[in-house]
């Protein structure tokens, strides 16, 4: 039997924490879609109105996607092309202006070298070679599959002041967990 | 004035007003599926800017904000208006405060170095 759920413990780890946004589960487009309108009230509004709202937003939204897209465990939707990846995604405050997006999502046994590689390379790239790898992909449309993969990684990279990876193994796959600092 | 593809919370609106030949693609871009959210459009757009009869036209790019998905599907409307026979201008509109749409205008000027593009920075 399923132990019965702590949310006190939860709700209070999470305050602690100083998480502003915590979504755990099976992530849609549909989901993205209403969290994202969240996010733009919450850190678009007076002070927070500022360049650095919009790379928080532009990191959500391709961490988001990652989930959606390729996270190893998978939910069927009908009538939707992705249905639902699961994972999970946080908006930590660590000061005043300094915040992490922190995503997790989960990856094959098969995947992992690959996405170890791929993540390896890019935290190895100076800001520069970033950006001009970033433009080289856009412009010679180079990509892991029609959904933009890879793109999405070299945006999460130069939208952070630091992007930290690592990967969590459980009984059958690995959680991939990104800290991008904005 | 002609709605190629009305206005929603993750797709630009666009619109085309033959009078003046503007073309105005406006809001923010984020779609489930970029294919099929954006090929519509294009088709459209290439019907207007690459026909025979094609009047020379200003695109105007008032975009607030595009994921890594929709950058690609973007520069394929920039290439279409630079290939072109007829000669068509990009004004690109970009908030101030707003450094990555400034430089991703910069970027895709790179990708049409034939067509008159202006870089505007004005709140969108």
């Amino acid at each position: 039997m399923t132990e019965k759920f702590n949310v006190a413990n939860t709700m209070a780890n999470l305050e602690a924490a100083n998480i502003l946004i915590s979504y755990s589960g099976y992530l849609s487009d549909q989901t993205l879609e209403g969290v994202s309108q969240g996010i733009k009230a919450i850190f678009e509004n007076g002070a927070l109105r500022t360049r650095k709202a919009r790379k928080i937003f532009s990191v959500f939204v391709e961490s988001a996607q990652n989930i959606i897209f390729y996270s190893g465990r998978r939910m069927e939707i009908e009538g939707t092309r992705d249905g639902a990846g699961f994972g999970s995604i946080f908006i930590q405050q660590l000061e005043d202006d300094l915040f992490d997006v922190i995503s997790v999502t989960t990856v094959l046994s098969a995947k992992k070298t690959d996405f170890e590689r791929r993540l390896g390379k890019l935290l190895e790239m100076t800001d520069e070679d970033v950006d001009a790898a970033y433009e080289e992909q856009l412009m010679n449309q180079i990509t892991g599959s029609e959904k933009g993969a890879g793109l999405g990684l070299f945006e999460i990279r130069r939208q952070s002041i630091n992007l930290a990876f690592e990967f969590i193994d459980q009984e059958n796959d690995h959680l991939l967990v990104m800290r991008a600092t904005i | 004035m002609d709605t190629i593809n009305q206005k929603t919370t993750r797709m630009p609106g666009v619109t085309h007003d033959p009078s003046s030949s503007v073309i105005i693609i406006n809001g923010e871009a984020y779609p489930e599926d970029v294919i099929a959210s954006f090929d519509p459009i294009i088709e459209r757009l290439s019907v207007i800017l690459s026909s025979p009869e094609a009047q020379p036209t200003e695109i105007r790019f008032e975009l607030q904000y595009f994921n890594s998905g929709s950058s690609r599907k973007i520069l394929e409307i920039i290439r279409l208006i630079a290939s072109a026979a007829v000669g068509h201008k990009i004004v690109w509109v970009a908030d101030p405060e707003d450094d990555e749409m400034i430089d991703h205008g910069k970027r895709f000027s790179r990708a049409a170095p034939n067509v008159e593009f202006k870089l505007i920075e004005e709140e969108t």
